[in-house]
């Protein structure tokens, strides 16, 4: 009787983690795009709350809320160009800030018809066209 | 120093309007690119919804082939370059005119070499875009302030810039570089803009351009111009005296306290003091219940009484003016209210917003200051910074 040698067990298949998704669509590299033109307008406005910190007037609180907001939007514009599911996950944190630039938008237009004066344009561009843009194109995405 | 800066001398305007900054208002002569703006988003709705009621030009074709990034770049490079053209007819034979129509061709250039995949179409239309963003900076060291079309033109500017510079392919440093750069680019016009915006009455400079504009966040009413009369001038020379006696209880901030002025705390060269009790009482310009005071620190940390700032109750509520153009009146614009905790948190950016956690009031009650510190160059208005410094805050404290 001949015994056949053993060999050793070999290691289960397994099938590689999905680091990478599918490629973004044409939509997410634009919603990409505007969150980046949102982050610089971040940047530059917390620059500006810091400066008017640092000569006496107001406090410095704007200018941190501004800073997280931009590290939200850093966050939000890496993961709109990756397809792995903690980037989709994380899709409403990007719905969320939208949603708040919005609302600040509307209380600001408010307030501008409560006192007579007309909203102007960049605002209205910024703050208004800008998240609205996001959020159709995102809403197209799902 | 310009009258126009924080009150003081007249805005030319509507009787009974006010007169702001350019850069929150529409230059006139601006309107056809303000429309032009506007229509461009439903070219785009055309182009990419509807393609077939277009006729059958290549070029267009070429450019739905184009990488999602750089299809919005050329967007971004067509509107601005359409912005720049409708801006050439109504500048006139002028310089100005020709740097637009130069732009525009240098934009539209861009584009098209872009659309047409031409080698280093990228690199060019960045170039294009960078030196259009940066152009501003031209106008700005000339004492033109931009409106917010010129400002929503750099927005676009900027947009196109980043998915140029930006796209998904791109490496890790690249992309930071690139968002970094464009950042500071943009970090660097907005300074130009305050530079020249809080420094007032610029592009007075006679050749028509968005001449004469008020100090960045000041709002004037417009007014006729005309010279004091002798009892305006007594008028004046009694509110500015009355003034003087009442503050002088004041000079210690710890009597302000005591008075009901929010005295404590006082930091720079600009530091209001209100008292809730008088901000909310029938009275207007009465010395002997002033709404706010105005200290600034020394170098030598000793806080200094500057004077008193009288506030009109409501909005679009004309303050007495009882020295005539002498003791004029001024309102604020678009100032960002922070609400945690309630305070100031500036003005609204050239870029368009507040800090987060501000709302924007849109329009202020309107207030007057009387300078009542010794030797003050003026009594009313805007108080000379460089005086200030040299011969109030550079002095120990007696």
């Amino acid at each position: 009787m001949t015994t056949t040698p053993t060999v050793p067990l070999a290691p289960p298949p397994t099938a590689p983690l999905p680091l990478a998704g599918p490629a973004p669509s044409d939509r997410m590299r634009v919603v990409r795009v505007l969150l980046l033109l949102e982050l610089v307008v971040a940047l530059v406005t917390t620059l500006e709350a810091l400066i008017v910190a640092a000569v006496g007037f107001g406090t410095p609180v704007p200018a941190v809320l501004t800073g997280a907001v931009a590290v939200v939007l850093a966050v939000a514009a890496r993961d709109a160009g990756r397809g792995t599911p903690g980037a989709v996950r994380r899709r409403w944190l990007v719905l969320a800030v939208q949603v708040v630039f919005l609302a600040a938008a509307g209380v600001d237009v408010v307030i501008a018809m409560f006192e007579g004066v007309a909203p102007l344009l960049l605002p209205a561009l910024v703050r208004i066209a800008l998240p609205a843009t996001v959020l159709v194109l995102l809403r197209g995405e799902r | 120093m310009n009258r126009l800066a924080h009150g003081g001398g007249h805005a030319e305007g509507a009787p009974g309007s006010y007169v702001g900054s350019l850069l929150y208002d529409v230059a006139p002569e601006h309107v056809p690119a303000l429309v032009v703006l506007g229509l461009l988003p439903l070219v785009a709705v055309l182009v990419h919804r509807l393609p077939a009621a277009l006729p059958p030009v290549p070029w267009l074709g070429r450019r739905r082939a184009l990488p999602a990034e750089r299809a919005l770049a050329v967007w971004a490079l067509v509107a601005s370059a359409a912005v720049h053209v409708a801006l050439v007819p109504t500048h006139g034979l002028s310089g100005w005119s020709f740097a637009f129509a130069l732009d525009a061709g240098l934009l539209g250039w861009a584009a098209h070499r872009l659309v047409t995949g031409r080698r280093r179409a990228g690199l060019t239309a960045a170039l294009v875009l960078g030196g259009s963003l940066l152009g501003l900076l031209a106008g700005l060291a000339a004492g033109h302030m931009p409106d917010q079309v010129a400002m929503a033109c750099k927005v676009v500017e900027v947009t196109g810039l980043l998915a140029l510079g930006a796209p998904i392919g791109a490496g890790r440093a690249r992309r930071v570089l690139t968002t970094s750069g464009v950042a500071a680019g943009t970090a660097l016009v907005v300074v130009g803009v305050w530079a020249l915006g809080l420094s007032a009455g610029h592009g007075d400079d006679g050749d028509g351009h968005h001449a004469g504009s008020p100090a960045l966040g000041v709002a004037m009413p417009a007014g006729d111009g005309e010279d004091p009369t002798v009892a305006q001038t007594a008028a004046a020379e009694d509110l500015y005296r009355s003034t003087v006696r009442s503050l002088a209880r004041y000079a210690d901030p710890a009597a302000a306290v005591a008075a009901g002025y929010k005295a404590t705390g006082i930091r720079g060269r600009d530091f209001h003091a209100d008292n809730p009790a008088y901000t909310k009482d029938d009275a207007t310009l009465d010395p002997d219940r002033p709404e706010t005071l105005v200290y600034a620190v020394r170098d030598d940390g000793t806080p200094v009484l500057l004077g008193a700032m009288y506030q009109a109750q409501g909005l679009r509520t004309h303050g007495p003016a009882v020295g005539g153009p002498l003791t004029t009146w001024h309102a604020h614009e678009q100032v960002c209210f922070g609400l945690l905790p309630p305070s100031l948190a500036g003005l609204t950016s050239p870029l368009g917003v507040c800090p987060a956690g501000s709302v924007t009031v849109a329009l202020t009650n309107e207030m007057i200051h009387v300078w009542t510190v010794p030797g003050a160059p003026q009594r009313f208005g805007d108080l000379d910074e460089g005086w200030l410094k040299q011969h109030v805050l550079a002095v120990p404290a007696p």
